[in-house]
């Protein structure tokens, strides 16, 4: 009798119909190890300049695909806790196929604005390329407009940059990040080409434009990160242990910590008392008679110092090296580039540097 | 010049018709005679009248009579006669086409008497009845299980769904209530755009042979529809019928509600609506067998594609408006929508990216119609029409995935990526990539990861837009010529617009890699005017049937290469009948033309992948195609209640529009009318009327369809290249099967029914009471097929020289009447495919099977492994788990190339290869 109900139940369109077959999920969920730290990237091709969604849900990071015939770089979003990419971000539109573009050193703020770096170039040959600063959201990234383009001169220093990184969020409104010299040497391959900081910057966003300001006392820079506040930064100088800390409403700066014998201090991240940095290693500071002071760095160790009471601690992973780490907005958590351990080079005809180690991507958990 | 010729000849015929009214197509004739039951001597003088009196006759000193023009449908007739007592029948039967003979006795008496016997005639005998005609009747459709009147007419004898006669799709014209309607832009590749709600009908007959010269713009086959009237009182049927309760495997998301009423208004005007409602989730299932891999989706659920579902709405209306004791006008409507996703196997794993298309047609029309009195000395009914019909198709992107409110019902309008670039024509702003269409990514969510076969993102980038309009004038005269002959003649005008708009690869911008061809448009405004004049006699038992029929058309464009010149065409027609020792004998020769498709006028820009080339030439100087029919038939009716009928036809079709090279370039090519072929055939229909509760129809058709083409947008495929000395060779006429060209068919209609009141009694109810059944069979040969070189564009032996297996279906309907509450109705359970056999209905041109042979899987997979070799690391969207098998936290190597193998088989899984699988559904009906 219940069967029959059911039946007639059906027949008055009660009960609803089956569905057609539904795609499952294929992708692999979480990271293909567990502990600390983890490889989040397994990459053939360099994975780069990661950074944390504001939430910590997710980490965004820039990827060479070595699918694609020109090797264009991509924005991905891998969850937090490592698995596989859920969103990819790639280049769109009328010609992309025949160049290489270069999606890197994004950042997203609080509500949800994307700023990041776009290069394209012919393929094979980053020389010349375009670049520009985009803005946009990260729910509809391919509507980023260009706000800078790069290189841009600085009038209060009077310098040009050739290149951005170290990007970040300091308020919805305002972004940091360190102008760089670029320089392409000898051939015009990829291999050759390496930056050093020169200053650090300052954007004021405004509706879809960007102001941009040269942040007074940070010549040869080497990172810069948010200091805590939207008027507080945090950042190294080339050939310094130091990582030093400013007002930017004031210009007031201080030592916020100071890495001595451990070598040079680069890539500098502050959440709460959580001090990361990039110290020693296979780094060096040096003038050079084409170049002026440059740094180069391939990599060095990874230290996590607590502010708060003191201690700290180095990480390192044999025959490997640190850089760019990025601490997630709780502070409990990192992802860094880890590439080869190779030794700086010493000479301006050096046909290998520091930009293209073909780095993954690591999780570090610091509870 | 040559328009002003032809325009003066349409009046001329028309002016030689001008003395009558013709129109019938949508109506029969009562004629018989009227006697004396004591002597038996003619009464002259009797009236005669049909229902309300509207129409009649008087006898003649023979006591003769005819009524022209009755619309089918049952009639009450009443005789009176100085002197006799006035005689009622009710329950008179005319069928459109044909003559109901019904003759009377009457008593010499002022008092009215009991109903006398009639004898109407039997339309098998008729030899009036000269058209090969296959009825389906409302009750047809209500009874057997087919639910559109498509799917009835495809069960007549030479009926290939659609095609009729060997004929190519195309090759047929609607005729509803006696107006003609067509899609004449691109019926050979479109639908009509309009649906008749099932509901409406009184009765359609398709009709194959040498039909009447009041008809044209057909080949093959003309689909005589007539519609109700509102009844005299108020009457109507409302039906549900879904496939909910079945469960899986027999659930393909059917939703369908018919409804229908009609009665009186106010001032003798009478109203009818209805409605057809349906959807279904999967709108096209298959019955495809499961794939092999546990891994893929269709595994565990092969019954149901995604992104494939579809709905229709169909509404119509009518009013009979009385004017006058002698007009009656007409006023009919029809909106029809069809909208359906369609499945891409590409977008398998991102369905939400397939492509989807819109249909949407209108009708609306007028009819006045004027008949003379009873006892007018020069019968005439005149029928003037006046209608628009439009259709609007469009073809592309969905803006978004619509949202089902009920089953398949989305209740909302499909809206589609550069639909107002496409409406507007502006091939200018199509030249730049359409906003909102992105190029189709490699999709990174199927079970095997690799980048290839299946697509996510963007689409295949089409946006297809074309509508048709036209207001078509007809006016139809019938002049009776005495008792025994009746004058047929009519003109008509139709005002016709085109506008197309097409636009492939539309996220790339036009010429992109030489690929991209540029968005076509066209906007023209063609003429087309018919007239024609015929005669219909019987003597004795001879019936002769001449007329002739004469069109044109022009295409009024300034299309490039267009000539400026109209095209017309003279149809004569003539058949011959005679009733011999009980058997009637028709002979007929006719010939018949129709313009062409109006797509063929103006150049064609599609992806077609299986070719290089993506753009056909364009001919505004095209032709009539045309054909002449010959045929022989014989009715009889060896038994009562038993009917055979045995037809042999020869159908020369000439000027077909096929595809012909430009210049030696074998991918340069214009539509031409240079198709020619022939189709010859015989047909065996039996019939056992209802009677003892069970009947039988069954049909055999044996033809053999034959063309130097087949379809016009192949490239003519009777190019070689001569293997000797290379050269391209075109042979003076090499003809192999049409597409259609089925040699085969049985169609066997077995219905049954339980006396009311029998049966066994259980707890006082008797489950089998008036149990209605009906089963229909069919089994037929295969249709033809070109096989290719695998991975080539080479021929295998002459086209279409291969063949599908043969197909079968068994269809059953079982339906229960029912009164509940004083409310009749009954429920229904309707099987098709009831067996569930799995017929192939198409294979692959490469292999001649239905999926790849292992050749072409290792090829797709070889190409596939060159083109993206790297190996997927872990955190890739594409990396699997279960193909990583060394756990290396890569799939590379070997590894690899099994994904590509795995996804080469589930992209090329046969999926349309294969019919429908058995579909059930239940419905309720009631009737009030």
């Amino acid at each position: 009798m219940r069967r029959l109900l059911v039946a007639l139940s059906c027949v008055a369109g009660a009960c609803s119909h089956e569905e057609p077959f539904a795609v499952t999920d294929p992708h692999v969920q979480g990271p293909r190890t567990s502990g600390s730290p983890i490889r989040l990237t397994y990459n053939d091709a360099d994975d780069r300049t990661a950074a944390w969604l504001p939430d910590g849900s997710a980490v965004l990071y820039s990827s060479e695909r070595p699918d694609l015939p020109d090797a264009d770089r991509c924005l991905r979003l891998m969850p937090a806790g490592g698995g596989a990419v859920f969103r990819e971000i790639c280049p769109r539109g009328v010609g992309q196929a025949d160049s290489t573009h270069r999606l890197e050193s994004a950042a997203v703020s609080d509500d949800g604005r994307l700023v990041f770096l776009h290069s394209a170039s012919v393929v094979g040959n980053p020389k010349g390329a375009f670049m520009h600063l985009m803005l946009g959201t990260l729910a509809d990234p391919h509507s980023a407009i260009q706000v800078t383009n790069v290189p841009y001169f600085v009038p209060e220093s009077g310098r040009t940059h050739g290149q951005v990184s170290h990007v970040q969020w300091l308020s919805p409104t305002r972004v940091v990040f360190l102008g760089e010299d670029l320089f392409y040497q000898g051939s015009t391959f990829l291999p050759d080409t390496f930056s050093t900081g020169l200053e650090i910057m300052r954007g004021e966003v405004t509706g879809e434009t960007l102001t941009l300001s040269l942040v007074p006392g940070t010549e040869y820079a080497s990172s810069v990160a948010a200091g805590g506040d939207d008027d507080t930064i945090v950042f190294t100088l080339g050939g310094d242990s130091r990582v030093h800390r400013m007002s930017l409403s004031t210009g007031t700066a201080s030592v916020l910590h100071d890495f001595g014998p451990a070598g040079i201090a680069r890539d500098v991240q502050l959440r709460g008392s959580t001090l990361v940095a990039i110290v020693g290693g296979s780094v060096l500071f040096q003038f050079e008679d084409a170049h002026g002071w440059v740094q180069r760095d391939e990599g060095g160790a990874l230290h996590v110092v607590d502010l708060a009471t003191g201690t700290a601690v180095v990480h390192t992973l044999p025959d490997l090296l640190f850089r760019r780490p990025a601490l997630s907005p709780d502070g409990t958590a990192l992802v860094v580039e880890v590439s080869p351990e190779v030794p700086v080079h010493v000479g301006p005809q050096s046909d290998y540097n520091a930009t293209n180690h073909r780095p993954d991507l690591w999780l570090f958990d610091l509870q | 010049m040559i328009a002003r010729r032809s325009l003066w000849l349409v009046a001329l015929l028309a002016s030689l018709g001008g003395a009558t009214p013709a129109a019938a197509q949508a109506s029969g004739a009562v004629a018989g005679t009227v006697s004396d039951a004591e002597s038996g001597r003619p009464i002259a003088g009797a009236l005669v009248t049909v229902s309300d009196g509207r129409r009649g006759n008087v006898t003649d000193t023979s006591g003769a009579y005819r009524i022209r023009e009755v619309r089918s449908g049952t009639y009450s007739v009443h005789v009176r006669a100085i002197g006799y007592a006035p005689i009622r029948r009710d329950g008179l039967v005319v069928s459109a086409g044909s003559t109901t003979l019904a003759d009377f006795r009457m008593q010499p008496s002022a008092v009215e008497v009991a109903p006398i016997v009639v004898e109407t005639a039997d339309p098998v005998l008729d030899p009036l009845r000269t058209a090969t005609e296959q009825t389906v009747t409302a009750e047809d459709l209500r009874t057997l299980p087919v639910s559109t009147l498509e799917e009835a007419l495809a069960l007549s004898a030479g009926a290939v769904g659609e095609s009729y006669r060997g004929g190519r799709i195309g090759q047929e014209s609607f005729i509803i209530d006696g107006l003609g309607v067509k899609n004449q832009l691109d019926a050979s590749t479109g639908s009509l755009g309009i649906r008749l709600p099932p509901d409406i009908l009184t009765e359609a007959a398709l009709v194959t042979n040498g039909f009447s010269a009041r008809y044209g713009q057909a080949l093959s086959g003309l689909i005589n529809v007539v519609t109700k009237d509102g009844g005299e009182e108020w009457r109507g049927r409302a039906a549900f019928e879904t496939d909910r309760p079945f469960g899986a495997g027999w659930d393909h998301g059917l939703d369908r509600t018919v409804f229908e009423a009609d009665g009186p208004l106010f001032g003798g005007i009478r109203a009818l609506i209805a409605a057809d409602l349906s959807a279904r989730l999967d709108a096209e299932p298959v019955s495809a067998p499961p794939p092999e891999n546990p891994l893929d989706p269709r595994y565990d659920n092969p019954h149901l594609l995604p992104h494939n579902a579809g709905e229709q709405y169909n509404f119509a209306g009518k009013l009979t408006v009385p004017i006058g004791s002698r007009q009656t006008l007409r006023l009919f409507g029809l909106r029809s929508i069809d909208q359906r996703q369609l499945f891409d196997p590409a977008f398998k794993y991102d369905p939400d990216f397939g492509p989807a298309r819109r249909t949407a047609g209108t009708l609306a029309s007028a009819h006045l119609q004027h008949a003379t009195g009873p006892t007018a000395g020069l019968p005439l009914v005149a029928d003037l029409r006046v209608a628009l019909f439009s259709r609007d198709f469009i073809r592309g992107t969905l803006t978004e995935v619509p949202e089902y409110q009920f089953g398949a019902f989305t209740g909302d309008r499909f809206h589609f990526v550069g639909e107002d670039i496409a409406r507007a024509q502006d091939t200018a702003a199509a030249r730049t990539p359409i906003a909102g269409l992105g190029a189709p990514l490699p999709s990174n969510n199927s079970p095997w990861g690799v980048p290839a076969f299946f697509l996510t993102e963007g689409s295949r980038g089409e946006l297809a837009w074309n509508e048709f309009r036209e207001i078509r004038s007809q006016l139809d005269l019938t002049f009776g010529a005495g008792q025994t002959g009746d004058i047929f003649a009519g003109v008509e005008l139709v005002n016709q617009r085109v506008r197309t708009f097409q636009r492939a690869l539309g996220y790339l911008p036009v010429g992109t890699g030489d690929s991209v061809p540029p968005a076509t448009a066209s906007e023209f405004t063609p003429l087309a005017g018919a007239a024609y004049l015929e005669g219909q006699f019987r003597v004795s038992d001879l019936g002769i049937t001449t007329g002739l029929r004469y069109d044109r058309f022009d295409t009024r464009s300034d299309l490039p290469g267009s000539n400026g010149e109209a095209q017309s065409k003279f149809n004569p027609r003539i058949a011959v009948s005679t009733v011999l020792r009980g058997a009637t004998f028709v002979a007929s020769i006719g010939r018949f033309s129709q313009a062409p498709d109006y797509q063929y006028l103006v150049d064609a820009a599609f992806d077609d992948t299986t070719r290089t080339g993506r753009f056909r030439q364009g001919n505004p100087n095209l032709g009539f195609e045309g054909s002449w029919q010959y045929e022989f038939s014989v009715r009889a009716r060896p038994q009562p209640g038993i009917a055979v009928r045995v037809n042999a036809f020869v159908k020369r079709l000439e000027g077909l529009v096929s595809s012909v090279p430009l210049g030696v370039d074998p991918d340069s090519s214009i539509f031409g009318n240079a198709d020619n072929g022939t189709v010859r055939g015989g047909e065996v229909l039996f019939e056992r009327e209802m009677r003892q509760g069970w009947g039988v129809r069954a049909s055999y058709t044996l033809q053999q369809a034959l063309a130097t083409s087949t379809s016009a947008f192949l490239l003519r495929r009777v190019i070689r290249i001569d293997p000797f000395t290379g050269d391209t060779i075109i042979p003076a006429k090499v003809e192999f099967p049409l597409d259609y060209d089925r040699r085969h068919n049985l169609t066997l209609i077995v219905q049954g029914q339980v006396p009311d009141s029998s049966g066994p009694a259980l707890l006082g109810v008797r489950p089998l009471s008036g149990l209605e059944a009906a089963l229909i069979g069919r089994l037929s040969s295969g249709l033809p097929f070109t096989r290719y070189q695998p991975g080539t564009d080479t021929l295998v032996g002459e086209p279409n020289s291969a063949r599908l297996p043969a197909t079968s279906t068994f269809d059953m309907l079982l339906r229960r009447p029912l009164i509940l509450g004083g409310v009749r109705g009954s429920v229904y359970m309707d099987v098709r495919n009831l067996l569930g056999r799995r017929n192939v209905i198409a294979v692959r041109r490469d292999t001649g099977e239905p999926g790849p042979d292992n050749q072409v899987i290792e090829g797709m997979v070889e190409s596939a492994f060159e083109a993206h070799p790297e190996r997927i690391p872990y955190e890739s969207p594409r990396y699997r788990t279960h193909a990583d098998v060394d756990g290396n936290g890569y799939v590379e190597g070997e590894e690899l190339r099994s994904m590509y193998r795995a996804a080469a088989i589930d992209a090329t899984q046969p999926i349309f290869s294969y019919g429908s699988p058995r579909l059930a559904r239940v419905g309720i009906e009631v009737l009030f």
